[in-house]
């Protein structure tokens, strides 16, 4: 198959003939070449003939076959409410708990919203300063994850669904073999925790079985971190970054904007200092050197994209530009040495306000030294301090072992009891000396998880563990901090906590789940407890440990040629363990878009060398691994990486996640050396954007104003006939800062929780069909090898002169009072006049069925104030009109004025950045008129004279870039 | 073999001196002994075959919803909307034909009138079926209508796709009527010719009692008049009614005050053309050369070319004004027209609307009925190519370029598009045995006003 390939001189000279600031969504429309015009009509949404229609249905029959679920549980007895103490349910009256979602073992607190005993939406706990009320995609996404049908729901022995009897017997003999051996041949995995009980638990079991293994299995941990750091200052630590303070960002292959256990205090931080920088309180700088386009490399003022290889190089520049006495010389280009010297200066000038992060994948040598150089900048107690380490896994001067450790056991025939707890290691696990084969002469091998997933069928053995929500324990924040995960519904399925199946292998004992955790906590008076339980954490952040001075580093230089692979946790289903929540699956993935699939990722440099266009076959060869995907050209990635992510390829993950893109296995290392070719496949992906050059003759929807004149030329509104909508009552409208955003799509599957959104599958999704009511637009501008990116979310408008309500032959989209522009599904016949003449397309239509045939746990998860929409109805952002309405009420029944700062919309109130500011326009006190009167204010498509109610921010820019100058 | 009749120099284009025997023998013989029984039944059978793809591709569609179709965001108006314009613009040829030449007194236009006001009536139905299958819940439609109801709720008049739904009903009660008011005296005829009892009672009924007498023939003369003058507006505010589903919204390539004027152009232009196809079937199914003569193709060859320059006059200023205002979007869509994706649509267009259609300046070409139905074929599809080039680029290149998409029709689109065909066939080829496809009694009128008899 010779498939014709992008004609990338032609796309580069089109680039840069453009004048002022162009902008553009990706490559091909860029070219005029009769090729790339091919390349579109190929790639448009419709043309996409490779994705069959199995995937809706499978996503319908999956939530089919499921119908033996109750979906109401009670709510158990001993959890206690925050917000409002109810003692009896009122029903159509939310209880609020706080608890916290466990994700890599950092605890993302929450508040849970529980109507009629079903937990129906997870916000961030306003209480707790790791999520400050906010929280990020996939906590949100978390409560889906409580009622996947595909969820194990019952104890299985060799793939046959079996009773706890029959594993509390199992469980019984293999105790009495331990005792006997004094634990000797029984070999733990364990995902990574910060559990203190589950800490407890493991000590008790190893006292009494001391010759126990504990093994580590988790893809994408700071293990190595901390052994870095225990080199650099003798015990192990863990970083806690404070980017508020950091007014000179340096990261080296690092992405804390970007998805992780720990995106949202840092992502708070990050935008609490450029919201500071904004108004004159200091510099608000980053320098990004990475191989592959992140968020933070999108927010960076200075990017450079660098092999990993060539970080120790870059590393070592750093140092001695910084002063470090190094005797090395740096292999660098000048173009790198001119980033490192930017980025020195920039320390320099400012001093103890720096930070540098560098990758938890980078060399120990780099970490070691990027340490030391945080010593220096004075980084210690402003932007950086020190705690001991909050995850599992470090006893008695010895960090547990690997699963490389695991497998030599495995071979050497030590391993007679193998325990994997709630950790998938096998998922993508190589085919020859791999997990699988050797764990085949274990006698005893028993898998404890949420899924009955790849590990799960290659175990004899398999109970299925309780979701956060549904089961207690415990779990540290990011700052350390413990919080109490607490049930908002009584177990689901015949599921035990982690803690119950270690207390049945210790003693055969049907222990309390609540019990473990409250005798951990022993210490801890029942009043306190309550007030720990409602509050939603009961031990603050442990002070900081000062660390001791760290000695140079030794950089090891390595040679690189040719190619290496990089492996990056997907950012939409991180490692895999959210491959089955159909909400995070359709979730476009930061900067390119896509849903529903992984991709394998080569620079424009790269794919014009091996021949490949978007959406082509190629097979890349990895030492151990060679694997087939699709390629996808990210402008902006370094030339010699290929860009490989993790968490797909997956055989059981559940019947949405089964068998999409393809599987890689993590590495440890920064990137491994690899080889790419075309393989003559042809793949079709589903994107949510598609791609295109903005005319440059047009204004930018994404404004960019200057750092030192933060102002937007005040374009003029054409006058109306009309009167303005305003009239009595508030005046709802929103303003969204595009210098907060960081694109991290928080605040798109806040909504979709919130409204009932639904999801439709990879087919729909190519055919232009996502119902997102919230999407996330990104552009490139400038250069075809170093491009800026831009976000810009864009819901309703909801204007003030709405063609939409023009269209509607049947009165079904009206404006309300308060400025709403409302959608009356029961009054929608289904013309969609409205949406074609709505400018900003934010109109989602409901082409087929997409929610009649969910699952009943799905339909349990859904909003009970929020319609859920049949087929053939329009639907759009309603600016939450159910939480307006809800506030309103609730100010009535209590006789006292509507407050309407009281009113937060779901997107509003995920924010990491709290980007969004929502109120009343009409009171000239409110925040959202404040952010309306500054002038970088804007409103999208003002010429159009619709007079949006939501509007913008302008991006401020440090350099040059801007398109306001 | 008869000669082909030559070209009479007569105000109605028939023969001066055909009798008024021989045009009862021609227009109603038909109806007991059908001239070509194989080559109707290959007709009928085609149109049985395509209705029931249309049946099939609407349960489909109606089981499972739009979903079908290759709509999407921003492509929310596809071939349902496409075809519905098509369709409805064919329709107003047959209006034109029989209502305005009707009025301005053209004697030829009685050979053509029958048949081109069934075509409209079918045409009509063709269309006023695709707005109704193209809603989300399509089984909704009447909430567009003015009735009362519980919730005192109306339709929202300002909206354009309340007023489509006034149009096709008044458009299609229109021309209901006046093609039942206009073959009174013809169906009369037909009853007193018809042998079985069943037919003499069904076409005593669609005969209305008509004896012929003076007081019926004066009260026939004002109904006609009437509703002729009906019938006129209607072909100018139907169609430009449609083209404000496309100007009211604010899309550029839309936002246009020249497109209710380029609609009206566009839409008799195409009903021209079916008319002179069905003209040039009608005549040798029914073995009528002699009614429809060479003279009348002539003529439907000339309005084609006619109302064809209109129609690019429109493009031409369609083309003009982008550039004339300079919105760079405007320009920006225009050239998506021109030279995108689906560029193919607007040279389509132009080839067949405007290129081939020169070819009808050459009289040989206009009176030689092959010929004529390739030009005319030639200008069906160039019409609908123009119907998608205005109704679907615009619509991929939003205001917003995250929000540009693309568009291909699925199958379903086309087998409910091309089974339309049969639900416009099927009845027409029943009309063609059931019903007299021309006005004989105006026939007969005009020779004997030309012969100065009357």
């Amino acid at each position: 198959m010779s498939a014709p390939t992008v004609d990338f001189a032609a796309l580069r000279e089109h680039l840069a003939g453009l004048k002022g600031a162009a902008y553009w969504r990706g490559l091909e429309a860029l070219a005029a070449t009769p090729e790339a015009q091919a390349l579109i009509e190929a790639e448009f949404p419709g043309a996409a003939p490779l994705i069959d229609r199995r995937r809706f249905l499978q996503l319908m029959a999956a939530s089919l076959a499921m119908a033996g679920l109750a979906a109401c549980g009670k709510t158990p007895e001993q959890a206690v409410p925050a917000v409002r103490q109810a003692p009896q349910l009122t029903p159509g009256i939310a209880s609020w708990y706080a608890t916290a979602i466990p994700f890599c073992g950092i605890a993302q607190p929450v508040l849970g919203k529980t109507v009629a005993g079903r937990p129906i939406k997870l916000e961030g706990n306003p209480q707790h300063p790791m999520s400050a009320g906010t929280c990020d995609a996939f906590t949100q996404a978390a409560i889906l994850q409580l009622y996947d049908p595909d969820r194990s729901q019952a104890p299985r022995f060799k793939g046959r669904e079996t009773s706890w009897d029959e594993v509390r017997g199992a469980l019984a003999r293999q105790r009495l073999m331990l005792d006997t051996s004094r634990g000797k041949g029984l070999h733990i995995v364990c995902g990574a925790s910060s559990s203190p009980t589950l800490g407890r638990q493991l000590d008790t079991l190893r006292r009494r079985w001391p010759e126990a293994r504990l093994y580590h299995a988790e893809s994408f941990a700071e293990t190595e971190a901390l052994r870095t750091s225990e080199r650099v200052f003798g015990q192990p630590l863990q970083a806690r970054r404070y980017l508020q303070n950091a007014e000179v960002l340096v990261c080296l292959e690092d992405d804390p904007l970007g998805s992780g256990p720990r995106q949202t205090p840092l992502q708070q931080g990050w935008a609490e200092r450029r919201r500071q920088a904004a108004q004159g309180q200091g510099a608000a700088l980053s320098f990004v050197a990475e191989s592959i386009p992140t968020l933070t490399g999108a927010a960076a003022t200075h990017r450079l994209a660098i092999a990993p290889s060539r970080l120790p190089d870059l590393t070592l520049a750093l140092s001695r530009a910084l002063g470090e006495n190094v005797a090395d010389q740096p292999r660098l280009s000048a173009r790198q040495l001119e980033w490192v010297e930017a980025a020195a200066t920039a320390l320099k000038a400012h001093p103890g306000r720096g930070l540098i992060c560098v990758g938890m994948q980078a060399a120990t040598d780099v970490q070691a030294q990027v340490m030391r150089l945080n010593q220096r900048l004075g980084a210690h107690g402003q932007t950086l301090d020190w705690q001991a380490p909050t995850l599992l896994g470090y006893e008695r001067g010895q960090f547990w072992a690997s699963l490389e450790q695991l497998a030599q056991q495995l071979a050497a025939g030590n391993v007679s009891q193998l325990l994997l707890l709630d950790c998938n290691p096998l998922q993508a696990s190589a085919p020859e000396p791999g997990l699988e084969g050797l764990m085949q002469k274990v006698p005893f091998c028993l898998h404890a998880g949420l899924y009955y997933d790849e590990s799960a069928a290659h175990c004899h053995w398999h109970v299925p563990l309780n979701h956060a929500l549904d089961g207690w324990t415990d779990v540290r924040a990011a700052d350390g901090s413990a919080c109490i995960v607490q049930p908002l519904i009584e177990p689901m399925y015949s599921t035990r906590t982690l803690h119950q199946l270690i207390e049945l292998l210790l003693t055969s004992a049907d222990s309390d789940a609540l019990n473990h955790v409250r005798s951990t906590w022993a210490h801890v008076a029942q009043d306190q407890w309550r007030q720990a339980l409602a509050d939603g954490w009961i031990e603050a952040a442990a002070p900081a440990i000062d660390a001791p001075e760290a000695a140079p580093v030794m950089l090891n230089l390595p040679d690189s040629e040719g190619l290496e692979a990089v492996v990056r946790a997907d950012p939409c289903v991180w490692d895999g363990r959210f491959a089955n929540l159909g909400w995070l699956q359709e979730l476009p993935k930061p900067i390119s878009t896509l849903t529903w699939s992984n991709v394998v990722g080569l620079s424009p440099r790269l794919a014009e060398q091996v021949g490949v266009r978007n959406g082509d076959g190629v097979e890349v060869a990895l030492p151990g691994q060679l694997l087939r995907g699709a390629a996808w050209i990210e402008p902006g990635q370094a030339d010699q990486v290929i860009a490989l992510y993790a968490g797909y390829g997956r055989s059981h993950a559940g019947r949405v996640g089964n068998g999409l893109g393809y599987a890689v296995r993590p590495i440890q290392a920064a990137s491994v050396s690899a080889s790419v070719r075309s393989n003559g496949d042809r793949h079709a992906l589903a994107f949510t954007q598609a791609h295109h050059a903005l005319p440059d003759d047009e204004t930018p929807p994404i404004r960019v104003v200057p750092r030192d004149r933060p102002q937007i030329a005040v374009q003029q509104i054409p006058a109306s006939l009309y009167t303005s909508a305003t009239d009595s009552g508030p005046q709802w409208g929103m303003v969204i800062d595009l210098d907060l955003c960081t694109g991290c799509n928080a605040c798109v599957t806040a909504c979709q929780a919130e409204n009932n959104i639904a999801v439709v599958g990879a087919e729909q999704v190519a055919n232009g069909r996502s119902m997102h009511w919230l999407r996330i637009d990104h552009y490139y501008q400038g250069s075809l090898d170093a491009p800026r990116s831009r976000f810009q979310p864009l819901p309703c408008m909801h204007c003030e002169q709405a063609p939409c309500e023009t269209g509607c032959p049947v009165n079904a989209t009206v404006h309300s009072r308060d400025g709403l522009n409302q959608m009356v599904y029961n009054r929608c016949i289904g013309t969609r006049t409205c949406a074609s003449y709505c400018p900003y397309k934010v109109r989602r239509f409901n082409w087929l069925d997409w929610s009649a045939n969910a699952a009943p746990s799905i339909q349990a998860q859904r909003n009970p104030e929020v319609t859920v929409r049949t087929r053939g109805v329009m639907e759009k952002c309603t600016y939450c009109t159910q939480r307006i309405s809800a506030a309103r009420i609730d100010s009535k029944q209590r006789g006292v004025e509507f407050d309407t700062t009281t009113v937060v919309t779901a997107c509003q109130q995920t924010c990491p950045s709290q980007a969004i500011r929502f109120g009343d326009i009409a009171d000239p006190a409110s925040p959202v008129s404040n952010a309306r009167r500054d002038p970088r204010h804007y409103r999208l498509l003002e010429a159009l004279g619709t007079r949006p109610r939501t509007s913008y921010l302008a991006r401020i820019e440090d350099v040059e870039g801007s398109d306001e100058t | 073999m008869k000669p082909e009749p030559l070209l009479h120099d007569t105000g109605h284009f028939v023969a001066r001196d055909l009798s008024d025997q021989q045009v009862s023998r021609q227009v109603f013989g038909p109806l007991q002994q059908f001239p070509r029984p194989v080559a109707w039944r290959w007709l009928f059978g085609i149109g049985i075959a395509l209705l029931m793809m249309y049946l099939a591709s609407a349960t489909v569609l109606l089981a499972n919803g739009v979903g079908m179709w290759g709509n999407n965001q921003p492509v929310h108006w596809g071939f349902g909307i496409l075809n519905y314009i098509w369709w409805l613009g064919i329709g107003h040829a047959g209006t034109f034909i029989s209502a305005l030449l009707w009025l301005i007194e053209r004697p030829w236009r009685h050979s053509l009138n029958r048949l081109a006001e069934l075509m409209t009536l079918m045409a009509v139905i063709c269309a006023a079926l695709y707005p109704i299958l193209h809603l989300g819940r399509p089984w909704l439609f009447y909430w567009t209508m003015p009735y009362p109801n519980e919730m005192g709720l109306w339709p929202q008049f300002k909206s354009p796709t309340a007023w489509d739904m006034f149009a096709i009903l008044s458009y299609l009660s229109v021309s209901v009527l006046f093609l039942l008011v206009g073959a009174i005296p013809d169906f009369a005829t037909a009853r007193d010719r018809a042998t079985g009892v069943l037919a003499q009672r069904l076409y005593g009924l669609m005969a209305l009692g008509w004896r012929g007498s003076q007081r019926h023939w004066a009260l026939w003369r004002q109904t006609t008049r009437v509703l002729a003058m009906l019938a006129i507006p209607l072909v100018f505010a139907v169609s430009s009614g449609y083209s404000f589903l496309l100007t009211m919204g604010p899309q550029s390539g839309w936002h246009s005050t020249l497109f209710p004027p380029y609609f009206v152009a566009g839409a008799v232009f195409s009903g021209f053309a079916l008319v002179a196809l069905l003209a040039i079937g009608v005549r040798w199914l029914l073995s009528i050369e002699a009614l429809i003569t060479r003279r009348h193709l002539d003529m439907l060859g000339r309005l084609l070319l006619a109302t064809g320059w209109m129609t690019a006059y429109g493009y031409l200023a369609d083309l003009f004004m982008p550039f004339y205002g300079g919105d760079a979007h405007e320009i920006e869509v225009l050239m998506t027209r021109l030279a995108g994706p689906h560029a193919w649509s607007f040279w389509l267009a132009i080839v067949c609307n405007v290129g081939v259609l020169q070819a009808l300046w050459w009289r040989s070409v206009r009176q030689r009925p092959g010929t004529l139905a390739a030009v005319a074929l030639a200008v069906l599809v160039g019409m609908w190519a123009e119907r998608f080039m205005l109704l679907i680029p615009p619509q991929t290149r939003d205001f917003l370029v995250s929000a540009w998409g693309g568009y291909t029709p699925t199958l379903w689109d086309w087998t409910l598009f091309i089974g339309s065909f049969g639900v416009f066939l099927v009845p027409y080829s029943l009309f063609l045995r059931y019903v007299p496809m021309v006005s004989a009694f105006e026939v007969k009128q005009a020779l004997h006003k030309e012969r100065g008899d009357a």
